[in-house]
């Protein structure tokens, strides 16, 4: 008797657990369906991959032969080609079957079949991980297309820097430029520092000293109540951007010495209490954006339309942006064309059109906001804008300021897993003060000789 | 559904028996799609594994160049995979201890007749449910339930006046592998306990009857006849346990991704970081694999030896 209760105990019990987990399935498939929904123009009903996370997004698809397979992560992709290409030419005589996979799984779904048949013929790529495309070698050259490269010729000398290998072939370009900047609210800053202008505020936080006086200038006058930044996010950034090199030059890692600057100033945050110490993208760095802890944020344009924007409802309108101490930029997102593509051209003129005609960036710009690639665009427009957020400031103006002084060439194909393995495992533990600075660096070095084994690491 | 009666006459028996042999190769048709999958998902990718750790199949490469035994001597002075092995055997003894003697007491309790527990389907299936979610959602339950400064744990820790300032537990070294090691442990007793119980049933009740008869106390039927009886079953559990453990990814990968300071860092998550992450290095993962499971063979083996011959007698006896 025993038994057969307990055997029908345990059937209603996982039974039911069972029914509550597919509840909580279908429920998150709805969620995520509706991005990747109206992508997929050319394929039936996709497979359903999920990622770490547990999102569930859709396998990306290639459509065959005369059809235009587009790999990308960015919903705005979609966006662009379905309202704004496909509107201009409406007649191309083939479709174009649009795959969106999370940015997490990308490169687990392209790298397999990149190069093979199956690879699909226009890929999108991020700044993290553009580089190891570009330099892969598997990229048609862009530089056959004299229309395309006509315009490429108005693209920030950043922009096509990064898409281009190491060799001097151009073979990715994109339509964005992604400077960043420091932003910050302006009435917790007069309220306790009495700073009242963003000239003011440039002015404190020019440079590294000044920015770290500021932050201690904060915590006394606020008893340590309002943190000059999150956390070391807001550093990482900019310092990554003022080294002299890339991580990885001549097949020997560099630590530069701006690294060592940044753990430093890391380390002297968390001690003195100047960083709130939140994790980056976490619950409290988001947070912080509604709350009145945390005076500012580094962030790139799309940082802030995508990040402090929808997170910052009841502060709206306190923000403003300066350069802060280091001009800097975050992200981007590059095109490019598959050498294993049977439309290569039909490709070309697609990547022509998003990251080099005029009228699309002009009307990109205008509707999105955008800081886009196009000089003259950019020069334009710049001065149209008034963004209420930040109490009426121009908010392109600024970022296009910044755009001039972007070096590209700090960008190399390691630093996504360099980057990561540097956050993780020396400049987390050494600004908490959990390793001492070699022991931190040492374990650094440890990962990305296991991570690239042909590196020279010390 | 194959096989049919065969009570029946003389005649009708050779008839049957004729037919028999026909439906004999359907045997075959029915397990073939067992082997083809085998065959193509189990036995050619353990030998393409093989394979590959010989070779020099890395990044972009197409073709591989076979090596010899370099990846072998390289994996051997990676400090990050020797690193990996003792986490993982950390990991899997801080988990494997509590998991197997809460089990056993855990299936004592259920089975003793003098205890006559009531509501056991109720707590069995209670403890049997963590194993039922998945394990992306535990780890985002405890990373919630830890996550620093306010979460729920810390928030109980500090209201309680336990502690003074939040507990970063995730920045621990510690307090990370205690936390994998408990998930695991969590997930896991309640089918060890299953498996224990259904060990414990097997045992005639004829030899606790004559027990209780001579005058033995709880306790005693419990280590002299129980745990005796049990060894096989015990063996079972802690070589698919071994095996599980050795194999820890989903818990410390999707928790912290092998951090802090490489703690959690288990020998599945450096396999998949070196096939999937920096320079795609698929014949450092392949050979770490190969090792992996030479590991896994030895150990089982180990244990497998070491409990045959002290009980080589009573496991002819035990459980069938």
């Amino acid at each position: 008797m025993i038994k057969k209760r307990l055997l029908l105990g345990l059937t209603t019990l996982s039974a039911l657990a069972l029914v509550a987990c597919g509840n909580g399935d279908t429920g998150a498939g709805g969620d995520a369906g509706d991005t990747g929904d109206t992508g997929d123009n050319g394929s039936e009903e996709g497979e359903v991959l999920e990622t770490e996370d547990g999102e569930e997004f859709e396998a990306p698809t290639t459509g065959g032969a005369g059809v235009l397979d587009v790999w990308t992560f960015t919903d705005e992709a979609q966006t662009m080609i379905n309202d704004y290409y496909l509107e201009e030419f409406s007649d191309l005589g083939y479709e174009i079957n649009i795959s969106i996979v999370p940015t997490e799984e990308f490169e687990t779904q392209l790298d397999p079949v990149f190069n093979t048949d199956s690879a699909p013929d226009v890929i999108f790529a991020e700044q993290a991980f553009v580089k190891k495309y570009v330099e892969s070698g598997m990229l048609v050259d862009l530089s056959q297309y004299d229309s395309l490269m006509e315009g490429a010729e108005n693209t920030y000398d950043y922009v096509v820097d990064i898409g281009t290998q190491e060799d001097g072939t151009f073979v990715m370009n994109s339509w964005q430029t992604t400077p960043g900047a420091f932003f910050y609210r302006q009435d917790l800053a007069s309220e306790h520092l009495g700073i009242e202008s963003e000239d003011e505020m440039q002015e404190a936080i020019g440079d590294w000293d000044g920015f770290l006086d500021t932050a201690r200038e904060l915590r006394d006058a606020t008893d340590g109540s309002v943190y000059m930044i999150s956390g070391r996010g807001d550093l990482a950034h900019p310092y990554y951007m003022s080294r002299e090199q890339g991580w990885v030059v001549d097949n020997q890692l560099v630590i530069d010495e701006q690294i060592y600057e940044l753990m430093e100033t890391a380390r002297t945050m968390v001690e003195e209490g100047l960083m709130m110490d939140a994790d980056p993208q976490g619950e409290e760095y988001f947070a912080g954006m509604n709350g009145d802890e945390i005076l500012g944020y580094s962030l790139p344009t799309w940082g802030m339309h995508f990040w402090l924007v929808p997170n910052g409802d009841q502060t709206a309108g306190n923000w403003r942006m300066v350069t802060g101490p280091e001009p800097y930029f975050r992200g981007g997102t590059w095109i490019g064309i598959t050498q294993t593509s049977d439309m290569q051209d039909e490709a070309a003129h697609l990547i022509e059109y998003l990251t080099t005609s005029e009228n699309f960036m002009r009307a990109w710009a205008e509707d999105t906001g955008d800081v886009v690639s196009h000089q003259g665009v950019v020069d334009e427009v710049r001065g149209d804008y008034e963004m209420e957020f930040l109490g009426g400031q121009n908010h392109y103006d600024a970022f296009a300021e910044g755009i001039e002084r972007i070096d590209g060439s700090i960008i190399t194909e390691y630093d996504q897993s360099i980057g990561g393995a540097f956050d993780d495992l020396a400049l987390t533990p050494y600004s908490k003060g959990e390793m001492e600075l070699e022991e931190a660096l040492d374990a650094f070095r440890m990962e990305v000789q296991s991570l690239y084994p042909d590196i020279q690491v010390d | 559904m194959a096989t049919t009666t065969t009570t029946t006459t003389a005649t009708g028996k050779q008839k049957r028996l004729a037919k028999r042999k026909n439906h004999d190769k359907w045997g075959y048709v029915f397990m073939a799609p067992f082997f083809l999958f085998f065959l193509a998902f189990n036995f050619y990718p353990m030998f393409y594994t093989i394979y590959l750790s010989f070779t020099d199949l890395a990044g972009w490469a197409t073709e591989a160049n076979i090596v010899g035994f370099r990846n072998f001597q390289n994996i051997y002075n990676n400090m990050l995979f020797r690193r990996a092995v003792s986490n993982t055997f950390i990991l899997w003894v801080v988990n494997f201890i509590p998991q197997i003697v809460l089990a056993f007491l855990l299936a004592y309790w259920f089975t003793s007749r003098r205890l006559n527990l009531k509501g056991i389907g109720f707590f069995k299936s209670l403890f049997y449910l963590p194993n039922i979610i998945t394990a992306a959602s535990v780890a985002v339950i405890f990373s919630s339930l830890f996550s620093y400064p306010r979460g729920p744990i810390n928030q109980f820790l500090l209201s309680g006046g336990l502690v003074d300032s939040p507990v970063d537990f995730f920045r621990s070294v510690v307090m990370t592998r205690l936390i994998v090691s408990f998930i695991q442990f969590w997930m896991w007793y309640g089918q060890t306990t299953i498996v224990l119980q259904a060990g414990i049933l097997g045992i005639d009740e004829n030899l606790f009857d004559a027990a209780r008869v001579d005058g033995a106390t709880d306790w005693q039927s419990f280590t002299k006849i129980t745990m005796p009886l049990m060894k096989p079953i015990t063996l079972y559990v802690l070589i698919t346990s071994l095996i599980g453990g050795l194999q820890m990814f989903d818990i410390p990968y999707l928790l912290t991704g092998g951090g802090p300071q490489q703690s959690v860092e288990t020998m599945i998550t450096f396999i998949y970081k070196q096939a999937f992450q920096g320079g795609r290095n698929l014949n450092v993962a392949a050979t770490a694999s190969v090792v992996l499971l030479l590991m896994t063979t030895a150990f089982s083996l180990l244990v497998f030896n070491s409990f045959r011959t002290r009980s080589s007698k009573q496991i002819k006896k035990g459980v069938k």
